[in-house]
């Protein structure tokens, strides 16, 4: 229909401007279908004039549908004659008038039928106010019943044309009566005429007329039976006056709203009322809408009509016609927020404080202004007298650099101007220029259009600002006003499929159900509680509120200063919703619009790659855990034990957890992540270990909510609780998933045997040495110095140095020139079994030895030489260094070796020992033993010989074979016991699974025979060493394993210490201990 | 609630292990890696046997044997509404704490009986109606678990003791039959206690007020 206005606008445009209520006659038809009009118009208008616009639209009907099709058939005769006359004017017109006059005083006879026909002819206001007409005509009560046939009326026209005996019966007595004479044979003629015409129409063109008017009838009859008629079925229409906006004024719409009603009251009942139904404004101070009055009117010339004249109007500048969708959202009753005392708002103005947040402390009686309080932006009086500098007075409101939010300061206003400051300092509420302030803050009454009530979102940090002077800035909130200010925010609702809603409002009140769509602010829910269940229902998003259970676990989102925690509801009051949060325990109040439902699986928060309890690195000495995160920030407890608010920009990374980092508690037992430790002394806090760093241990507890359950202390100063798998009490047998702790013995040897040469010159220098590769490959040199992998080699044949890796090198003995392996050979501690072994071997049995004698001899005169400096060191310094870095076996083996060593066999054996005792099945109570001193005995003992033993049988060991293999021709000596040892290996090997090794303690026996051999030959240094270790070695197993062994191995011992004296055992023991304790960390 | 839940798992084993006793190793592995831990959903309180060892598989790389193990093992899991008896660990303002065996159950002030409230100047800290109830740490309680929250290798709980049958969990003295606290029983100062339930008395466990309680008490030295 909108079409049609536009037709009809243009074509009134082009006819310059004729009479408006002609053009109106176009609309009339669509009002004779809209719902009824509620502005009234004067009742007769059959006077006015009618336009050829009138007989324009008309024609036009013929060729749409619509409404008026009733009375087509006579007016498409009547067009016959006017349709010409086109844009005719006034002599129409009065033709009309007359033949309109005419059928006007019929129709006050006559019945309505008759009426409505010249009403077709009249103007659409006159067939509407028809229905007013009649009763004013006969009088109150014909008012019902008129109005009940007025329902009739239009279908009255067809159904006489096929029913007439029902058109008859429905003729009112009155009106029968009224008419008198009945005019019976009008009526014929009528009938005659029109069935004529219908006739004459195509059947096309019929069916579309009947269309017209039952098929929207019916529906329009279904209404009046019901007592609530859905309202979207009563949205405006194609049918109904278009509503335009017209540009006026700002802030004068009311003031041109109400000229229009004074016009309207005026013009009342005269010939030039004015032709349109309505007019309203939907300005305000925050409406879209301000700067137009909008008026209903059939035509847009109505309109320009109606307000002319009328001032602060401008009809002809702007005028736009609403759309229909529109139409409803324009006329949407939007409630007027309501401030209430603590809401929070924004302000508009003054422009210093444009967007400031306020909080509203008052309003006053007339709704008109409210008193807020606000922080001030203040100067103190440097511009004051708002000169500027060019000696030009500003414009007030200027918008310069504003000073910066600050709260206001008696002492600074007093100082810069002293002048302009009265006030009380009791109530701490001064007057300084004009404004006032309390507490710091300035107070102001301010209209309330001037200050945004609505999103104002307020954020944490305004707000606590606000709240200053409490510690964390929550306490003074009035969470209700917060909600208040927030709630007008209806924006930040938003539901998605999966939510559990219930309509707490409206017609499905009380309902739950799960969204399954949101379009809008239409839910489609899915009913799963009461009667309705199962159903699909759709609602307005309006009435709806987020449901849930106590037990749920929820995450907060939007519009809440606690977005983004995670919790699980504890208590539910409305809908205000208490959480627990996952990450601090604490518990926090919502609303449930700003909850949604989370999975149950905890997650810790994280901001960016940090998330809680992570260990950060801050600066180069300062580590601490995450225990608070923050949306922007991270709250960190550092090793000090202070908590620091940090960004995460501050921090330099990330420490990775490590699994296996060890620390040593308070009684030096080892403590490790997931330990449960309590502090010694001091709050004798207890915890889990969730972090170590070098000294400082962060503990995890459940009993405190300060930071987050963590704070730190010095691993030293806890007593270990619980260990996890009760590491402390049983050990929990090897880890399966790493190398075989027994299997590693033997491997681990050579790892053993080539740490002792790390100490000390390497071997490498001062040998002469041949190079097997590169461009110096073939020639002859003496290594100067060496590194881990590189050795400088001074070439004999010219005077030059060459750095070469020492791969390359092939060792040379000096004097033979024969190829030597100075590391195997030194990788066993052979360096001091050189010195002493050899040299004392060297004499007796060197010759009977092969190759040994030969290259052992010179290097026994270099190792002998450093023996016993190493001894010197080792027996002090070192060696306790040692067995507190490196594993623990190394170090009796170290001792051994630099001790002495005739102990080269000590020495050996003592890995041999070691081995055997490492293999002992169990191990792990091998361990234990072994730990304690025995561990010592073990290399002690085996050092005998034993160890021989097993190097010489180690082929059954596979991997310790080798080791010795590089020594192992020398033992050909004690290969002659060797043949008794044999077995012994064969017993350690088995140890893997059972404990027989400790019965390879066969071994002690070969050791009574070896290991005094040596000591007897070398010199009085290595002896007293060798001697002690059998002594040890024999209590130690002696209380650890079998008796057998024990029992022959006193013998060596008591030879020893026969000899040499107690004395040195002790240092042994000693040591020992703390080396197996190591070693046991190692593990 | 418990369960003899059966259950699969494979376990890696070193290479240098291989060996006659492989199967016990596993099983040792195995059970030294499930027992106590905590699925997610329930935890794994024992295993009683395996069955159905596989043969092992290595794996190309590490030369890890792989073996599939099914297991028969005792688990436990909480569910929503389950009533479970539990021993305050550590009090604060919003509530209590409390450890249902390895699971960790808060119990917020919304959840507990009006008349108990909390008491910051008692120590330590405590939730208390004044009379006869007293939750400290260390306290017995019968709390119905509300809510649960699962992660990786832990699981949290929040219950509620104000219900029928639920709160302060009370023990009896062997000697006079009255409700005590569960440490010691003051009147006649044996430590002898028995936790027996009678039907009769049950009813007057956690939410009761002071008066039903001493009510009760009568009740059982008069019988």
């Amino acid at each position: 229909m909108a079409d049609n206005h536009y037709g009809g606008d243009s074509e009134s445009e082009d006819d310059n401007f004729n009479p408006a209520p002609a053009d109106l006659s176009d609309e009339e038809q669509d009002a004779n279908d809209s719902s009824p009009r509620v502005s009234r118009k004067n009742d007769h208008r059959s006077s006015s004039p009618v336009a050829d616009g009138d007989h324009d639209e008309d024609e036009d009907e013929d060729e749409r549908p619509s409404g008026r099709a009733t009375k087509r058939p006579r007016i498409a005769a009547d067009d016959d004659d006017d349709d010409d006359d086109g844009g005719g004017g006034e002599d129409d017109e009065e033709e009309e008038d007359d033949e309109e006059g005419g059928g006007h005083r019929d129709g006050d006879e006559d019945d309505e039928e008759d009426e409505e026909d010249e009403e077709d002819e009249d103007d659409v206001q006159h067939s509407h106010r028809r229905k007013r007409r009649k009763p004013a005509g006969v009088g109150n009560l014909f008012d019902i019943e008129a109005e009940v046939d007025d329902e009739d009326e239009d279908e009255a026209d067809d159904r006489d044309g096929e029913e007439i005996e029902d058109f008859i019966d429905n003729a009112h007595p009155d009106d029968i009566a009224d008419s008198g004479g009945m005019n019976d044979d009008r009526r014929h003629r009528d009938l005659d005429r029109r069935r004529e015409l219908e006739a004459s129409l195509d059947a096309e063109k019929q069916a579309e007329i009947l269309r017209e008017r039952y098929g929207k009838r019916a529906p329009t009859r279904g209404y009046s039976d019901m007592a609530i008629v859905p309202k979207r079925l009563l949205l405006p229409s194609v049918n109904d006056p278009g509503i335009w906006a017209v540009r006026c004024k700002e802030g004068k719409e009311r003031e041109v709203v109400f000229s229009i009603i004074r016009r309207v009251e005026e013009r009342l009942g005269t010939k030039n009322e004015l032709p349109i139904t309505a007019a309203f404004e939907r300005a305000g101070p925050n409406s879209v809408m301000k700067g137009y009055v909008y008026i209903e009117a059939l035509r847009q010339n109505d309109i320009l009509l109606s307000l002319d004249g009328i001032l602060n109007v401008y009809p002809r500048t702007k005028m736009d016609l609403v759309p229909i969708k529109d139409m409803p959202d324009l006329l949407r009753v939007i409630k007027t927020p309501s401030l209430t005392p603590g809401a929070w708002v924004r302000m508009k103005r003054p422009a210093k404080h444009a967007g400031d947040l306020a909080q509203v402390l008052d309003v006053t009686e007339n709704g008109l202004e409210a008193r807020v309080r606000f922080i001030p932006r203040l100067d103190y009086g440097v511009r004051e007298d708002g000169i500027g500098p060019d000696g030009k007075r500003k414009r007030p409101g200027i918008p310069g650099p504003r000073p910066p939010q600050r709260l206001f300061s008696e002492a600074e206003a007093r100082k810069k101007n002293p002048r302009h400051l009265q006030g009380n300092p009791q109530t701490n509420s001064w007057t300084f220029m004009g404004d006032e302030f309390e507490n710091g803050f300035q107070v102001k009454d301010i209209k309330i259009q001037l200050l945004d009530v609505k999103d104002v979102n307020p954020t944490l940090e305004e707000v606590t600002r606000f709240a200053g002077g409490s510690e964390d800035g929550t306490e003074n909130l009035d969470l209700k006003a917060l909600a208040a200010s927030l709630k007008d925010s209806s924006s930040n609702v938003a539901y998605v499929p999966g939510d559990v809603i219930e309509v707490y409002e409206g017609e499905q009140r009380g309902v739950v159900g799960k969204a399954v769509d949101v379009r809008g602010d239409i839910v489609t829910l899915r009913v799963t509680e009461g009667n309705l269940s199962g159903q699909t229902i759709e609602v307005p998003n309006k009435g709806l509120r987020k449901l849930f259970k106590i037990g749920d676990h929820v995450k907060v989102i939007g519009g809440s200063r606690f977005r983004d925690e995670v919790g699980m509801v504890v208590n539910i009051s409305q809908d205000r919703v208490t959480l627990l949060t996952d990450q601090t325990n604490n518990e926090v109040t919502v609303f449930s619009k700003d909850l949604r439902a989370a999975s149950d699986i905890g997650g810790q928060g994280s901001l960016g790659q940090y998330s809680l309890l992570d260990l950060v690195q801050l600066d180069a000495t300062t580590v601490g855990c995450i225990v608070k995160v923050d949306r922007e920030s991270v709250g960190v407890l550092d090793q000090n034990g202070e908590v620091r608010q940090v960004m995460p920009s501050q921090i330099t990374n990330k420490l990775p957890k490590r699994r296996t980092a060890v620390a040593a508690d308070r009684s030096g037992s080892e403590i490790r992540l997931d330990d449960v430790v309590r502090e010694y002394g001091g709050q004798q806090r207890q915890g889990k270990i969730i972090h170590i760093h070098r000294s400082f241990i962060f503990l995890h507890t459940n009993t405190t909510n300060e930071n987050a359950g963590v704070f730190v202390t010095r691993a030293g100063n806890v007593n270990t609780i619980a260990a996890k798998g009760g590491r402390i009490n049983s050990g929990g047998g090897p880890d399966l998933t790493a190398m075989n702790p027994a299997m590693k013995r033997s491997p681990a040897e050579n790892n053993r045997m080539a740490a002792p040469k790390s100490f000390g010159p390497d071997r490498a220098i001062n040998q002469t040495v041949t190079i097997r590769r590169g461009g110096y490959k073939g020639l002859l040199g003496i290594v100067k110095d060496t590194t881990d992998t590189h050795a400088r080699v001074e070439l004999h044949t010219k005077s030059k140095i060459i750095t070469v890796p020492k791969a390359d090198l092939a060792f040379k003995d000096k004097v033979t020139g024969k190829p030597i392996d100075i590391y195997s050979r030194g990788g066993r501690g052979g360096g001091g079994f050189g010195g002493s072994g050899r040299g004392g071997f060297g004499g007796g049995g060197g010759g009977g030895r092969g190759d040994w004698p030969g290259g052992r001899t010179p290097m026994a005169s270099g190792a002998g030489g450093r023996t016993p400096a190493w001894g010197g060191a080792s027996s002090s310094s070192r060696t306790p260094a040692w067995s507190s870095n490196a594993s623990g076996a190394r170090t009796p083996a170290w001792q051994d070796g630099s001790r002495t060593a005739n102990p080269y066999d000590g020495n050996r054996t003592a890995y041999g020992g070691a081995t055997a005792y490492g293999g002992s099945g169990g191990r792990t109570p091998a361990w234990n033993s072994g730990s304690k001193t025995p561990a010592h005995d073990g290399f002690g003992h085996g050092s005998k010989t034993p160890a021989y033993g097993g190097s010489g049988s180690g082929d059954t060991w596979g991997s310790k074979t080798p080791a010795y293999g590089g020594g192992l021709s020398a033992p050909t000596p004690a290969a002659s016991g060797g043949a008794d040892w044999g077995y012994t290996p064969g017993a350690s090997g088995n140890s893997y699974d059972a404990p027989t090794p400790g019965a390879g303690l066969g071994a002690p026996t070969p050791g009574a025979f070896s290991a005094p051999t040596p000591g007897a030959y070398t010199a009085p240094t290595p002896a007293p060493i060798s001697a002690p270790t059998p002594g040890v070695w024999a209590g130690g197993w002696g209380g650890d394993t079998a008796p057998t062994p024990a029992a022959t191995a006193p013998t060596p011992g008591a030879s020893g210490s026969g000899y040499y004296g107690a004395p040195t055992p002790a240092p042994f023991t000693a040591e020992t201990p703390a080396a197996s304790g190591g070693y046991d960390d190692d593990e | 609630m418990f369960f003899l839940h059966n259950l699969e798992r494979r376990v890696l084993l070193h290479p240098s292990y291989f060996g006659k006793n492989m199967t016990e190793l596993v099983t040792t592995k195995l059970v030294k890696d499930v027992e106590g831990t905590c699925t997610g959903d329930y935890y794994i309180i024992a295993i009683m046997d395996t069955f159905d060892l596989s043969e092992g598989r290595i794996l190309p790389g590490s030369g890890m044997a792989e073996f599939t193990v099914g297991y028969r093992a005792v688990v436990w899991r909480p569910f929503k509404g389950e009533v479970v008896d539990a021993i305050c660990t550590s009090v604060n303002q919003h509530g209590f704490f409390s450890n249902a065996g390895p699971l960790s159950i808060f119990v917020s002030t919304h959840s507990i009986p009006p008349d108990i409230q909390y008491d910051a100047n008692a120590t330590p800290p405590q939730f208390t109606n004044h009379s006869d109830i007293v939750i400290e740490p260390g306290t017995h309680v019968r709390i119905k678990i509300m809510g649960l929250r699962t992660g990786v290798g832990e699981m949290f709980a929040i219950g509620k003791i104000d219900g029928d049958y639920l709160g302060r969990e009370m023990v009896w003295c062997r000697k006079c039959t009255k409700a005590v606290g569960d440490r010691m029983c003051l009147r006649t100062g044996t430590a002898a206690l028995a936790t027996k339930k009678k039907n009769d008395s049950d009813r007057h466990m956690g939410n009761t007020n002071g008066v039903d309680q001493s009510s009760s008490s009568i009740e059982l030295t008069s019988t």
